[in-house]
């Protein structure tokens, strides 16, 4: 089999899993809309590091998308502190948008570059790209599997957790830079914008169906697989991006289930 | 030493001063139940309690501990019920994982016999499966208590244990809680609604801001009191035991 195709075989494998568990444990802390924000600040991150290299300076997109994003948590940890959660993520959102649009247009050739981010192409992952994502997918899932009960109990009752001496605020900026390395780990193969659909469509449809913590990851993990391998399926016979079908495919089963409940 | 004490205590979570100048020593194994109108600061003063806050004047103790600076040091001997609103039932929990979760999430081991024991209490042992978000307001209630009471507290403190919850559940925890006291904890009620727990208390503390009145359910429900709490006058009837009941259904929201 063609190296490219199989190295895109397991890179979807390895994003359900980070779609799944960082998908499902956004949805269960009710910050859906932190996976769009942590998605586009990565961008910004990214954009930087494209005009860098433009100009001639060695910046990894990696990193630069990673510290972008962990800086947008640090941001929405502390909105949700004060509990405006949503004008605090709105504002980093939109801010990031621009930055990443600003630094696009000063980058030269940026066009088909900036493309792939946007709406991702995981045909066209390099050795070094999947490396880093089968690093950080066991990062996530280990640190994941180290707090899961912390997450779980802030999740279901915060004034109890805290109660309880728990450190709220600390576990909840954990989780928010968790989900962002899961997001930016995702963020090549699928894009920023196209990122939500992965991670967020399946989780959600998970907890409709799901009746017991497993299942739900279960059912997003194999919704996530399913649409990731529908879309490469489709992109091999048509040349239509296998990004923006595997995200078609997860929006629109979401709104199947939960029209149907 | 006292279970619980207020000294001098005023809080605020802006400028607007939401607590002003309580005192008030609740002993060991007392039953008070805490009451007042909506926004009278009552969840504010067992989030004092719990060490949430900080006072911005005076001292709370729990235990003789400083509750804000030592809180770990009881953390472990006080049960705490929250107010149903603060729970979100987004994730698929059993009863029996909600019961366990506080102690998982602190790394501590828990035997399934407590569990069993304190599902046993409240009533719910033998659906311990069943999915948490799919409970009846009541059970879900219990199912919180439940779980306040696996580590065998010294104190319970309770944020509107009757809240959404029939008349039958409402005698059930009446009920463990009057044990819990009979046994010498302290319990802390916060209610809209004293009639359940009237004929068990020891002394009720009417708030609105700063302490109306505490003491003796038939002393602290005078006309005067009650207008001083809630702006208008409720009736009152004594019931053939001689308890004060004031007469209302005054619900949450
Ligand atoms: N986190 C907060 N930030 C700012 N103000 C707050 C906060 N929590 C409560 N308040 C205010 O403090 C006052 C007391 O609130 P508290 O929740 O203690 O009242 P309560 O007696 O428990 O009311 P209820 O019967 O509605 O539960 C209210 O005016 C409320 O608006
Ligand atoms: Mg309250």
């Amino acid at each position: 089999m063609d190296e490219l195709i199989l190295r895109a075989l397991i890179a979807s494998l390895l994003i359900s899993l980070n779609a799944s568990v960082a998908g499902t444990l956004t949805v269960f802390r009710r910050a859906s809309f932190l996976v769009a924000g942590s998605a586009h600040s990565a961008l910004a991150g990214v954009a930087l590091a494209l005009f860098l290299n433009s100009i001639g300076i060695d910046a990894h997109y990696f990193l630069f998308a990673l510290i972008a994003a962990l800086f947008f948590a640090f941001l929405s940890a502390k909105a949700a502190r004060r509990g405006d959660v949503n004008v605090g993520i709105a504002t980093a959102f939109s801010l990031s948008m621009a930055l990443a649009a600003i630094f696009i247009s000063l980058t030269r050739n940026s066009a088909s570059n900036a493309w792939q981010f946007l709406f991702g192409d995981i045909l066209l992952l390099t050795v070094d790209d999947f490396a880093i994502v089968t690093i950080s997918t066991v990062f996530v899932l280990l640190a994941v599997s180290f707090f899961y009960h912390k997450f779980l109990f802030i999740s279901f009752d915060p004034s109890g957790a805290e109660a309880m001496c728990l450190n709220v605020y600390l576990y909840d900026f954990l989780l928010i830079a968790l989900i962002s390395v899961s997001v930016v780990t995702a963020l090549k193969a699928v894009g920023a914008i196209l990122v939500f659909s992965i991670f967020i469509a399946p989780s959600s449809t998970a907890r409709i169906l799901g009746r017991s913590l497993s299942s739900v990851f279960v059912i997003s993990f194999i919704l996530a697989l399913s649409s990731l391998y529908l879309g490469l399926v489709t992109s091999f016979f048509f040349s239509i991006p296998s990004g923006a079908v595997a995200a078609a495919i997860a929006s629109l089963v979401y709104f199947a289930i939960s029209w149907k409940k | 030493m006292k279970a619980i004490e207020f000294q001098d205590v005023s809080f605020s979570y802006n400028s607007e001063e939401v607590l002003s100048d309580l005192n008030l020593e609740i002993g060991r194994g007392e039953f008070v139940a805490i009451l007042g109108p909506n926004g009278a600061g009552k969840s504010t003063m067992l989030k004092l309690t719990l060490g949430l806050l900080r006072p911005k004047k005076g001292t709370v103790k729990v235990l003789g501990f400083n509750a804000y600076e030592e809180r770990d040091k009881f953390v472990d001997k006080v049960g705490y019920l929250p107010q149903r609103e603060d729970i979100h039932l987004e994730a698929p929990l059993t009863i029996s994982q909600v019961v366990k979760l506080p102690m998982l999430a602190r790394g501590k081991k828990i035997g399934e016999e407590n569990v069993r024991k304190a599902l046993k209490i409240v009533g719910l042992e033998n659906i311990s499966d069943k999915l948490f978000s799919e409970l009846s307001g009541g059970q879900q209630q219990k199912v919180l208590l439940a779980r306040a009471l696996l580590s065998d507290p010294e104190i319970l403190l309770l944020d509107e244990p009757f809240n959404g919850v029939d008349v039958i559940s409402q005698e059930k925890i009446v009920e463990v809680l009057a044990e819990m006291s009979s046994r010498g904890k302290t319990v802390v009620a916060v209610v809209h609604n004293i009639n359940p727990l009237l004929h068990n208390i020891d002394r009720v503390v009417l708030l609105n801001r700063r302490i109306v009145a505490a003491g003796k359910p038939n002393e602290v429900f005078s006309e005067e009191n009650i207008v001083k709490a809630y702006g208008t006058s409720i009736p009152v009837v004594v019931c053939e035991e001689g308890y004060t009941h004031p007469l209302y259904g005054d619900y949450h929201g």
